[in-house]
């Protein structure tokens, strides 16, 4: 007798197509989620007072406001997180591509929402010093991957680029929201240990 | 059952009426990812991706084939009848799949659902757990480790438990009552037949017939070549790996090609809008610009998705093909080379993925020649020039 069992959808004859059962999902942790590229996201702050909006394009807006940037727009994929505290969130820029990562930081005072760049600034100033890598060299990616004491502290990623790397090597920072003061700074293998919950294994296969 | 790797989980569920075949799969966020389709015991389909992909086994070697619902292959495994890989697969990691019916786990042994399987030292990592499998007048029977008695080439083994025919040879009748349309398939066969004892490879031959209908080409006096068993018919008719909608076949350009470790690239990509960990070895990243567009966008994502990419690595310089490279390809593009600065700068580029290490994705670099293969379209996507 046939046994034939027809599973879940319904035959598509769409083949490959835009995928965005992603966006909106879930990330490294449950801190921060993805956002695809061409597809749109909504991120609710913790308190559920502000809906950060994703449009396809990347273009932000919070509270039907468009976020203007001085700089280049968040091109995802790209991941998102908002601080507990609900007064800073930051995004890891894909640039386009997904494959590099770019930390951004947006800092709310009242109505006003503003980038915040001296964190990153300080970081891969900090990478480039430590591991003395040359000027031609890119800058290495960072990424946030989490908040600790209740969002007074943000945890991120450093390593180096795909191409025209700066080092191969891959530390964390802890860094104080308020002023981005860098607090700890910890190697791959501090990083697998202390944060391995929170990051992919696959980060740390060497 | 959920399986943990490379710290995300697969959930699968699983069929009684199927004996226990893995019906569907769900990603580490509890979506639907993937799904398979059978006919008896034997997959037919799978579901991933937003489309319908069929199988296609030869019941001799082993080998598979992965075709998109216009006909062409998207993934190519060539193993040998114990299951062990050969380099002359592309895309083996487009569903995982890869030995019978068992799924291959990132440490290569396969999930035979009673046992493991273990495909380097040709039987199961576990003894038969089936006591009257004992047979006196089977001297192989006591050998509780040995895949189907040692006969891959004839028996098959789909649960862990006990060796089979494979329905291709026999034609247990999964064929009938046209799922695939097969009129004079439908009766009981041996009388009815008008080629008797070719009944399941005229089944088969349906499945061809349809598979190639679909592409619009007439293969009516296919029948005629249609003597023995299915491993006569199955190979020799694979097409090249290679679109087989109206396509463009680029001539040969240098491109740098080099390595992606996992976890140096973090997000969803850019073109296949998938999580990293889910990326097939093998599939690329490209620099749109190569291709006459700026960017990756809902016109054209589904040209670069079916455009293949054919590597001369008797050109590479340095010479061979880089250690640690998971496939020689054909390559699949899924992903965009970032950063800015890197992906709109001159020359012809592609990252490739899944390299075991990044001490090994570093070293990757060579200038080769590349042949790309592009699905005609609207979308001015177009060869890439010489650099």
């Amino acid at each position: 007798m046939l046994v034939i069992v027809m599973v879940c959808a319904a035959f598509s004859s769409a083949g490959f197509s835009q995928n965005c059962k992603y966006s909106g999902t879930r990330a490294w942790n449950e801190m921060i989620r993805y956002v695809t590229a061409d597809c749109a996201g909504e991120f609710t702050s913790p308190n559920k007072h502000l809906l950060l909006k994703f449009a396809p394009n990347g273009t932000m807006s919070i509270k039907g406001k468009t976020i203007h940037l001085r700089g280049r727009r968040v091109e995802p994929p790209a991941m998102v997180s908002w601080s507990p505290r609900s007064d800073v969130f930051f995004v890891n820029d894909g640039e386009g591509s997904g494959m590099t990562s770019t930390f951004r930081l947006f800092r709310i005072k009242g109505t006003q929402i503003y980038e915040d760049k001296a964190v990153e600034k300080a970081v891969v100033s900090l990478y480039r010093r430590r591991i003395g890598c040359s000027r031609s060299a890119l800058d290495p990616d960072v990424s946030g991957f989490g908040w600790g004491d209740g969002g007074s502290k943000i945890y991120l990623l450093v390593q180096a680029t795909v191409h025209q790397p700066c080092g191969n090597q891959l530390i964390s920072l802890v860094v104080r929201t308020s002023d981005g003061k860098v607090l700890e700074t910890l190697s791959e293998k501090q990083t697998k240990e202390r944060f391995g919950s929170l990051l992919p294994s696959s980060l740390f296969t060497e | 059952m959920k399986k943990i790797e490379y710290g995300y989980a697969t959930y699968y569920i699983r069929s009684s009426v199927l004996g226990g075949q893995v019906l569907s799969e769900l990603d580490n966020s509890g979506s639907w990812s993937r799904g398979y389709v059978y006919a008896g015991s034997t997959m037919m389909a799978v579901q991933q991706y937003g489309g319908v992909f069929w199988q296609y086994e030869d019941a001799v070697t082993k080998s598979k084939r992965t075709t998109d619902i216009n006909g062409n292959i998207v993934s190519v495994i060539e193993t040998d009848p114990w299951g062990a890989d050969t380099n002359r697969s592309s895309y083996a990691a487009f569903q995982p799949r890869k030995f019978t019916s068992y799924d291959r786990d990132g440490n290569g042994s396969d999930e035979a659902m009673f046992r493991r399987y273990n495909r380097k030292h040709s039987h199961f990592d576990q003894p038969d757990p089936y006591d009257g499998s004992y047979d006196v007048s089977d001297p192989q029977s006591f050998n509780r480790y040995a895949y189907v008695e040692n006969d891959p080439v004839s028996l098959i083994d789909r649960t862990g438990l006990m060796g089979d025919f494979p329905e291709a040879y026999w034609g247990f009748g999964h064929f009938e009552n046209g799922f695939w349309g097969s009129g004079y398939l439908s009766g009981d066969g041996w009388g009815s037949d008008p080629h008797p004892g070719l009944r399941i490879i005229q089944a088969t031959e349906e499945r061809f017939d349809r598979y190639y209908w679909n592409r619009g080409h007439n293969w009516g006096n296919r029948e005629g070549h249609l003597r023995g068993w299915s491993s006569d018919f199955d190979s020799p008719n694979f097409s090249p790996l290679l679109p087989q909608n109206p396509a463009t076949e680029c001539p040969p350009v240098q491109f740098k090609v080099t390595g992606i470790a996992p976890g140096q690239a973090p997000y969803t990509t850019a073109i296949s809008e998938t999580p990293r960990a889910n990326i097939p070895d093998g599939d690329v990243a490209i620099k749109p610009r190569n291709f006459g567009v700026k960017g990756i966008n809902g016109n054209n994502r589904d040209v670069f998705l079916n455009m293949r990419l054919r590597v001369d690595w008797s050109t590479a310089g340095p010479a061979g093909a880089p250690p640690g490279i998971p496939t020689e390809g054909p390559f699949r593009p899924a992903d965009v080379v970032g950063p800015a600065s890197v992906r709109n700068s001159p020359g012809n580029l592609i990252d490739v993925y899944n390299y075991s290490s990044k001490k090994d994705a570093w070293a990757s670099t060579r200038t080769v020649m590349v042949t790309a293969v592009i699905p005609v379209n609207k979308s001015g996507v177009k060869c890439p020039e010489g650099n």
